[in-house]
């Protein structure tokens, strides 16, 4: 039996991209995770996380359909949920107030991405 | 000597000395011992005018003679009264003004006085600067014309070559479209180009030039570091380089580059500082302009990376052993590169058609077949960002179709039909695809036709999560039947008339 470090966590996709979106769904899921989404645009993300009850962590993609995902990564920090950004962009095109978020460049290593959010929700459950 | 030499060069005292020391000539022409004293007199006269001169010359009263000239080495002599003076000496360019100032100094029994070219001992062209005073009898008629001419060769030559270096300044600020400014830091005075206001936002002589004229138009956002720069500069006795922005009275903003250079004086202080601007507004605009599509470029292809993973796991997962993963994933793999063949081909705002992608992939996976009927307007323009998807999804049909359906049993047809049609509140375009098989010997009901897995995945999860696509996608008695709607842009409305 492998590890399962996201059991039971709900982890929300937004990654507009849907090979790498399902890729992390099935990743997640085997994690352990109970996912969220995946959602590939800035609106239905906005929606989801405005709806959800519970979201404990989340994998943000910078670049929704060409629009920038930045109010999302607002939102997320607005509600208290640990994040990280994925990107195929390099930092200078992430804004300063987002400078203490992780960004994982793409291509992902997704076994890397579920150890750094399992982290960051156990931390997040314990405050 | 010296000092009579000069009064020689001021007009009236030269015709006053002159006409004394000519005297004796008027009135007291008598005797050998006069014709002496007057001989002793002008040879001392023409002593002291040829040490001070490099010519001179005596002129009938009309000019029309020349009695003597002596040139020194500056130009030729003339010992004997000749009448060819002019042409011996003055360049036919410059005859007319020489006769015409001559006319004038007759006319007025005045001072005869011109710069002109003369021609030189060697033949070459010089300049003279010449004037001749009448000689009067005592009835007020011009006994005759004495000269004298200095060589400004060399002079006029260093006026010339100033003169040409300015107006090569003076072109190059301009076609250059340079701003100078001029700053004298001991006094704070500041001289400004014309360019140089107009660079700054200002109409040209609207202010006084001047440090805080210029710091007033510059960008908050870049005012202090400007200034700071401009400061090392001084301190640091190095050239001032710098990029800043202005804001103009319109809001505009402009980009310039800077260059300057302090002068100091013996205690090193900073006394003046000199410089040049040019807007660089076009170029900062490109290079931003470049930024982005690197950006973007990046982001797309590690996008790409991320799908050629996630593509090779799907497919590992639906292989048999590495020989069928090596052929899937190749077949696979060529997809993505024929596409991004499709895109790298297009020029600014050119959009791959639906009829150049269908046509495309059946060609790479089936080859031309009888059995293939296509059918729909050409020149539908799709997004860049839906070309990679919907080509997967034709290629998985394609290939479904060749190797289970339409195209792997004889009497199987294909039919791929399409139209475009405005829809919803916002009458956007959508292009609607059928993809019709008939003639094909289907399993019996509950047994799933082979290889269907990933095609069906793609049209019916993969289109709509995307590209926001409707589709549908089922097994008919004749074969597979799938449609795919998809939103397309806007330009593709325009385009429409001419499908």
């Amino acid at each position: 039996m492998p590890e399962r470090p996201l059991r039971d966590r709900h982890i929300l996709i937004i990654e507009d991209e849907y090979m790498l979106a399902d890729e992390l769904r099935c990743e997640l899921g085997e994690a352990g995770a109970t996912v969220l989404g995946p959602v590939g645009t800035v609106a239905d993300a906005l929606v989801l996380i405005e709806r959800e009850g519970l979201i404990e962590g989340a994998v943000l993609d910078v670049n929704l359909r060409g629009e920038m995902a930045f109010p999302v990564a607002d939102l997320l920090i607005e509600r208290g949920v640990p994040f990280v950004f994925t990107t195929g962009y390099d930092e200078s095109i992430i804004p300063g107030r987002f400078s203490n978020i992780l960004r994982c460049e793409k291509p992902i290593a997704v076994e890397g991405i579920i150890g750094v959010l399992g982290r960051m929700v156990e931390t997040g459950a314990r405050q | 000597m010296q000092k009579k030499g000069q009064r020689v060069n001021e007009h009236s005292d030269a015709v006053r000395a002159d006409t004394q020391m000519l005297e004796p000539r008027a009135d007291v022409l008598q005797g050998a011992d006069a014709m002496e004293r007057l001989r002793a007199s002008e040879e001392r006269f023409r002593a002291f005018v040829t040490a001070s001169f490099d010519v001179v010359y005596c002129m009938s009263p009309d000019w029309s003679e020349m009695r003597y000239l002596q040139g020194k080495d500056f130009i030729a002599d003339t010992m004997t009264p000749s009448q060819r003076w002019l042409t011996k000496y003055v360049p036919p360019d410059d005859q007319p003004q020489v006769l015409a100032a001559v006319s004038r100094a007759i006319a007025a029994k005045s001072v005869f006085e011109l710069e002109h070219r003369v021609i030189r001992v060697d033949g070459t062209l010089g300049w003279a600067h010449s004037r001749a005073v009448p000689m009067l009898a005592g009835d007020g008629t011009v006994l005759e014309w004495f000269g004298a001419a200095r060589d400004i060769t060399e002079q006029k030559l260093a006026e010339q070559a100033l003169r040409k270096s300015e107006e090569r300044l003076r072109s190059a600020v301009e076609v250059g479209r340079l701003g100078l400014w001029d700053w004298n830091v001991t006094t704070g005075e500041v001289y400004w180009s014309d360019e140089h206001f107009r660079m700054e936002g200002y109409d040209v002589g609207e202010v006084a030039p001047s440090y805080e004229a210029w710091t007033a138009r510059l960008h908050p956002e870049d005012r202090a570091e400007t200034e700071a720069a401009l400061r090392r500069a001084m301190d640091l006795r190095e050239d001032y380089a710098r990029e800043f922005r202005v804001i103009h009275p319109n809001r505009s903003v402009r980009w310039l580059y800077g260059r300057g250079r302090f002068f100091y004086d013996e205690a090193g202080r900073a006394t003046r500082m000199t410089g040049a601007m040019i807007d660089v507004t076009e170029r900062r605009e490109w290079e931003e302009r470049q930024t982005v599509l690197v950006a973007e470029l990046q982001h797309r292809t590690r996008n790409l990376l991320g799908v050629v993973r996630s593509m090779a796991d799907k497919t590992a997962r639906a292989s048999a052993d590495l020989t069928d993963f090596r052929a899937r994933f190749r077949d696979r793999l060529d997809t993505l590169s024929r596409v991004q063949g499709l895109l790298s081909r297009l020029k600014e705002h050119d959009r791959v058609t639906f009829d150049d992608l269908i046509r495309s992939e059946l060609s790479a996976v089936a080859g031309t077949s009888e059995r293939v009927r296509l059918g729909g307007p050409a020149g539908v323009r799709l997004r860049s960002s839906t070309v990679q998807m919907l080509a997967m999804a034709i290629h998985e049909l394609a290939t479904n179709a060749v190797k289970y359906g339409a195209l792997a049993q004889p009497s199987g047809r294909l039919a791929v039909v399409w139209s475009l049609e405005r829809a919803g509140a916002g009458q956007r375009p959508w292009l609607h695809i059928e993809w019709r098989e008939s003639g094909v010997d289907m399993p019996p009901p509950g047994v799933v036709p082979g290889g269907t897995g990933q095609g069906r995945e793609l049209i019916e999860l993969a289109l709509p999560y995307q590209l926001s696509a409707r589709t549908s996608y089922k097994f008919a008695p004749g074969g597979v039947s799938c449609t795919i709607s998809i939103p397309v842009s806007l330009a593709t409305l325009e385009l429409e008339g001419h499908a």
